[in-house]
């Protein structure tokens, strides 16, 4: 006990600095958690959060929604697909930047590279169905090359429809992720390089054994909070994209939920099924962080 | 030698070709919606709905941005974008960094601690009532500090930024320490411009999520004082939305009758995202890297 | 109260004797220059009422008592909008009724979705006196916390025009125990047609406009057309049919070619059996299925949004449709007369009746005269009185007609009034009307109109039997091709108010209910875009056996009994 105060005394330079941090994180963030109690109640607005219990029913219905295995086989394959696409799309885009001599060539694309993430979806959506309907531009080119006889579906066919989903996603987020890996490679030690050249590595010598280790650390983190993420398949892009003939393959938790949960006004089935969305998530990425721990050497925590 | 090197000069000028290919292809893809909604906006309102624009606009008219500008609450929304985008962005990285840099002192014993007690945040959160709730409680509600103080630290930031500090060489700060540095003022005089790429990166993160947010806006700030200008853009684009829900044919008429032209909507998309494309060229030059820590090393 | 009355009574008489001597003479002008700048003349005004009512009531034009005291009603409205355009809408009969009312209506409208900010304010206790769009559901749970008041006895009280305009209706809103949490907006009976099949006027004269009556007859129609415009203007592709992802909320009425009501087919007994239960349904199935087998649907039917769809209507890419009668106005003709060099007037869409052969009649406009949903005045509202009495003067034809149409007597106004009770039409809004180019948007900014609507009808007003709070409704028997359209589609529209339905979030039938609607959604476009006729049957038996096992029968026996209910109660 006196050596844990000692230490708090040596630290309390640091610790008070920490204060007004853990004040407001308790404000903002902690102390609204109480809402997550509804998700064992069948909560009314305007009615107490602390009555109504109705136990461990709200999660139980999930698990006993006809179309639930529908539901995960989607979250998990889309989910799946962008975490395969969309985790090195950026890593590579950076790479490729970073490679780049012209100096104001690599400026100009870089600052495009992320416009994308500012279209909305709703915008993304008008312009995909026009370019991939049935005689959008697309099927055009097709035809015309004579690769099909017939326009595909490419937006009804749910098989498709989750590459269409998987692309658009990697389009959009793409650049604007690439940010993170361009500011790491910034950090590289100059001197390194020079040190590489002089040991007579070449172009790709250098990529690997200077600028990939100088962005290790920072792709380990994202993939470990990627895969807590695994559950979150997206939302906006589904319910824009998506249509009656796809929505077999596009329903994801994120869309059930805000269907059945907030639109028909079910605020504790809403709750219970998001926290366990997160409680998944959560293990999932104590999980990843162990095992990167124990085999690269780097963690969040 | 001469060989090889040539060999490798050639490899490497193919290199080269390829990546520009690449990035010139890329190049396109992405640009092309802008391109679009360039040209929707700048073509004229009944003749856009003919379709079929691509690339230029057909019947050229700014009607558009006329209607648009001559909203001057419009203006209004830019300045509180702005603001919001410059004392919420400046916040949260103050903050923000403060902590990451905290969480990255190897000797610090609430290391662990701090780390997890914001990380589980970013998994659990009370909902939508709650938030709001206290929101009112705190009487943050029709005001601008809603803008910035519920945003003051974010931990996915703080993951991001401690793994970049936490590669930083730990003599950097011991010197300072023993020359009896203050935290702060380590904080200040050694990490911020050393961890400059970091900052930078992350504070066009932070920027341009301050600067999309809308929900937030038209959730707390519902008296229309502080409207931001995404908020214009979203009311606009969702419009067709706010239809589906009517059964009644004659209502459904006349909402439809008032519907904002397509090209209205895709001027008002151009005049949202251009100001924020600024951000990016301004901060790129601490991307340009490559700063030496050979000097603070040895 | 009594003190302020007193003191009102005082300040009466003081400025009275002032304004005697003064002379008063500007008094019967109110209505006259109203077009002028009314915000200067507000206080002004107010304290002239006041001065008047001290001695007499003073009653405007319209027949209102003009209070002493200026009337505060301020609502939220619970349909999403763009506050922005509501507020510049508003403006105009804000001023109006303050200058000549002495009513401050304020009207407070967001862009979230309405029942999430209601649920926001039932929460944090925050919330306005008089709130309006409010549905039954709605209405349940904020009375069950005991935020609402009941109206019956206010009605009673203050409210003559109210009980005397619902008339036999009024007893169906009360609640068991004879209370009234809301009154109706948007109610009655307007017998214009929603849906319908519309034709290509000018190919279709071409053709030597045979026959249409059932489905197949359309169908002839519209694969003749395809056959002799194969392409449009622009080389693409035309079709026979095509939808959008809005029609499939339409399909229910669709159904009622083949003669079922609202989706559901009733017996004798007036028991109910959804369509999916039905041969009916898989008739209406292989009709469409035929189109598609054929190539003669767009293959983006269940894909298109509004906007691409309509486009493709402008483009002559569509050739027919069966939906909402407004949307060939929309994508037809309205934008064709902008665009189209060398319109001619038949060169438009007409809408017409298909009805099944088996079929008893059909079905395709059902009409609910409840009205969309409720006006509440909750526990926070300090006047109740005053609203309900301002709720009193809209519901009368009147009041109807001035919230309606908008305010009367100026240039760009829609009709005029008299201070002797009596009102005609402007004719040059009514020919703008007919000739399509009557700007609603901009009449909405300058008059008002339908800005603020919180009980009055859509239906007939009981006064003339004719008239509509929806001005453009107002002339369709003058109106050639709206007179064609009513006419066409005058058996097609039947009374559906007893079918009303409500379900409420914590009924577990609401889950069932759309988890089946969202199997319609996907299984019934399957079905119709099946490669044979064979796989179409069986695409909807798999849809039919799957509904059943969600739970169909619940909702045909809930519904049931709700529907016998309702019949009960509105007899």
């Amino acid at each position: 006990m006196a050596a844990v105060w000692k230490r708090v005394r040596r630290e309390r330079q640091i610790w008070l600095l920490c204060l007004p941090m853990i004040v407001w994180v308790l404000m903002f963030s902690y102390y609204p958690m109480y809402g997550l109690l509804i998700s064992f109640q069948n909560y009314v607005p305007g009615h107490s959060m602390f009555s109504n219990w109705v136990g461990f029913d709200n999660f139980i219905r999930f698990f006993h929604e006809p179309n639930f295995l529908q539901i995960m086989r989607n979250t998990l394959v889309i989910s799946g697909l962008n975490l395969l696409f969309g985790f090195p799309a950026p890593i590579l885009l950076a790479l490729l930047l970073n490679e780049v001599k012209g100096r104001a060539f690599k400026k100009t694309i870089q600052s495009l590279s992320y416009i994308p993430y500012f279209i909305s979806w709703v915008v993304v959506a008008n312009i995909l169905i026009t370019m991939l309907g049935s005689d959008g531009v697309l099927n055009d080119i097709l035809i015309k090359l004579g690769f099909i006889d017939e326009p595909l579906a490419f937006l009804t066919n749910g098989n498709y429809f989750w590459g269409i989903l998987v692309s658009s996603n990697v389009w959009k987020d793409m650049g604007f992720s690439a940010i993170i890996y361009l500011s790491a490679m910034a950090g590289i030690d100059k001197e390194q390089y020079e040190a590489g050249r002089v040991d007579g590595l070449g172009r790709f010598g250098l990529i690997r054994h200077i600028t990939v280790p100088g962005i290790r650390s920072t792709a380990v983190l994202l993939f470990i909070l990627a895969i807590g993420g695994i559950l979150n398949a997206g939302f906006e892009q589904q319910l824009l994209i998506g249509n009656p003939l796809t929505q077999d393959h596009y329903e994801v938790i994120d869309t059930y939920v805000y269907r059945f949960g907030v639109q028909l006004g079910n605020y504790s089935y809403g709750t219970a099924v998001g926290l366990m969305k997160s409680l998944i998530g959560l293990v999932l990425v104590f999980i990843a962080n162990r095992l990167s721990k124990r085999y690269m050497e780097s963690s969040i925590f | 030698m001469e060989i090889k090197s040539m060999r490798t000069s050639w490899a490497s000028r193919a290199a080269d070709v390829a990546i520009i290919a690449v990035l010139l292809l890329l190049g396109f893809v992405v640009i092309y919606p802008f391109i679009n909604l360039l040209a929707l906006s700048f073509n004229d309102g009944t003749d856009a709905a003919r379709g079929g624009i691509y690339f230029f606009p057909r019947k050229v008219s700014y009607a558009a941005y006329g209607m648009l500008f001559e909203n001057e609450n419009l203006l209004k929304g830019l300045g509180w974008s702005v603001l919001r985008v410059a004392i919420g962005t400046g916040t949260c990285l103050f903050m923000t960094g403060l902590l990451s840099y905290i969480v990255s002192i190897r000797t610090f014993s609430g290391r662990k601690f701090m780390r997890i007690l914001f990380f589980v945040t970013m998994y659990f959160s009370g909902g939508i009532i709650p938030t709001y709730i206290l929101m009112n409680q705190l009487h943050l509600t029709n005001t601008f500090q809603v803008y910035w103080i519920p945003s003051l630290i974010n931990a996915y930031f703080m993951l991001l930024m401690a793994s970049y500090i936490s590669d930083l060489p730990e003599a950097l700060f011991e010197s300072a320490r023993i020359d009896g540095a203050g935290e702060l003022r380590i904080y200040w005089r050694i990490v911020i411009p050393v961890a400059m790429p970091v900052f930078a990166a992350v504070s066009i993160y932070a920027a341009v999520g301050h600067w999309n947010s809308w929900f937030d806006v038209i959730l707390y700030n519902f008296n229309g004082k502080f409207d931001t200008l995404q908020v214009y853009l979203r009311r606009l684009l969702l419009e067709v939305e706010a239809t589906q829900q009517i059964r009644d044919q004659q209502l459904m008429l006349h909402k439809f009758q008032g519907l904002s032209p397509l090209t209205l909507r895709a001027a008002t998309t151009i005049v949202v995202t251009v100001p924020i494309l600024c951000v990016y060229p301004f901060l790129q030059k601490y991307f340009i890297g490559g700063i030496t820590l050979g000097s603070v090393k040895g | 109260m009594k003190l302020r009355t007193n003191t009102a009574l005082a300040l009466g008489s003081v400025l009275l004797a002032g304004g005697l001597l003064a002379g008063c003479s500007g008094n019967g002008n109110d209505a006259a220059d109203n077009g002028g700048d009314s915000k200067a003349n507000t206080a002004a005004n107010a304290q002239q009422n006041a001065t008047d009512t001290a001695a007499a009531p003073k009653v405007n034009e319209f027949g209102w008592t003009i209070p002493d005291k200026t009337i505060t009603v301020d609502y939220y409205t619970a349909d999403k909008d763009n506050p922005d355009k509501v507020a510049k809408k508003l403006t105009a009969m804000h001023d109006y009724l303050l200058k000549n009312f002495n009513v401050d209506v304020k009207k407070t409208q967001y862009d979230v979705d309405g029942k999430e900010k209601l649920n926001l304010m039932l929460a944090s206790n925050d919330y306005p006196g008089v709130m309006s769009a409010i549905d039954s559901d709605t209405i349940d749970k904020w009375r069950s916390q005991g935020k609402l008041i009941d109206l019956a006895p206010l009605v009673d009280k203050y409210g003559p025009n109210i009980k005397k305009e619902l008339g036999d209706k009024y007893n169906s809103y009360l609640d068991a125990d004879g209370k009234l949490w809301g009154i109706p907006r948007g109610w009655g009976l307007l017998p214009i047609p929603d849906n319908s099949a519309h034709i290509r006027w000018d190919w279709y004269q071409a053709m030597g406009a045979p026959k249409i009556e059932t489905p197949d007859d359309y169908y002839n129609v519209l694969k003749q057309m395809v056959a002799a415009h194969p392409k449009n203007e622009q080389g693409q592709k035309t079709y026979a049919i095509s939808w959008n992802d809005q029609v499939t909320d339409n399909l229910d009425s669709v159904l009622g070619i083949w003669g079922l009501k609202d989706g559901y087919k009733e017996d004798a007994d007036h028991n109910l059996t959804h369509w999916l239960n039905t041969s009916e349904g898989l008739e209406a199935v292989k009709f469409y299925n035929r189109f598609y087998r054929e190539g003669l649907m767009d293959p983006d039917s269940f894909l298109n949004k509004f906007d691409d769809w309509k486009l493709k209507f402008s483009n002559e890419q569509i050739i027919g449709h069966i939906g909402p009668w407004w949307q060939s106005w929309n994508a037809g003709h309205e934008v064709w007369k902008t665009t189209k060099p060398n319109w001619t007037d038949d060169q438009r869409y007409v809408q017409i009746a298909l009805k099944a052969p088996g079929a008893e009649a059909s079905y395709l406009s059902p009409k609910d005269t409840t009205g969309w949903n409720y006006t509440v005045i909750t526990d926070k509202e300090a006047h109740p009185e005053d609203v309900i009495k301002f709720l009193d003067f809209e519901i009368s034809p009147i009041g109807t007609r001035l919230l309606g149409w908008g305010i009367p007597n100026l240039p760009e106004s829609t009709w005029t009034y008299n201070s002797d009770g009596t009102w005609a039409f402007t004719d040059a809004q009514k020919q703008k009307l007919f000739a399509g180019t009557f700007d609603s948007d901009k009449a909405d900014e300058i008059t008002g109109q339908n800005q603020i609507w919180l009980d009055h009808p859509q239906g007939l007003m009981s006064d003339d039997h004719k008239s509509t709070a929806w001005y453009d409704q107002n002339f369709n028997d003058e109106d050639k091709w709206k007179k064609m359209m009513n006419d066409n589609l005058k058996d097609t529209i039947y009374d559906n108010t007893a079918r009303r339905i409500v379900f409420t979030a914590d009924n577990p039938l609401t889950i069932v209910n759309q988890q089946i609607e969202d199997l319609i959604k996907t299984g019934f476009a399957k079905a119709v875009m099946s490669k044979t006729e064979d796989a179409a049957v069986q695409a909807f038996n798999d849809m039919q056996g799957k509904a059943v096992k969600l739970g169909l029968k619940d909702i045909e026996a809930f519904r049931t009994e709700e529907y016998k209910k309702n019949l009960a109660k509105l007899q």
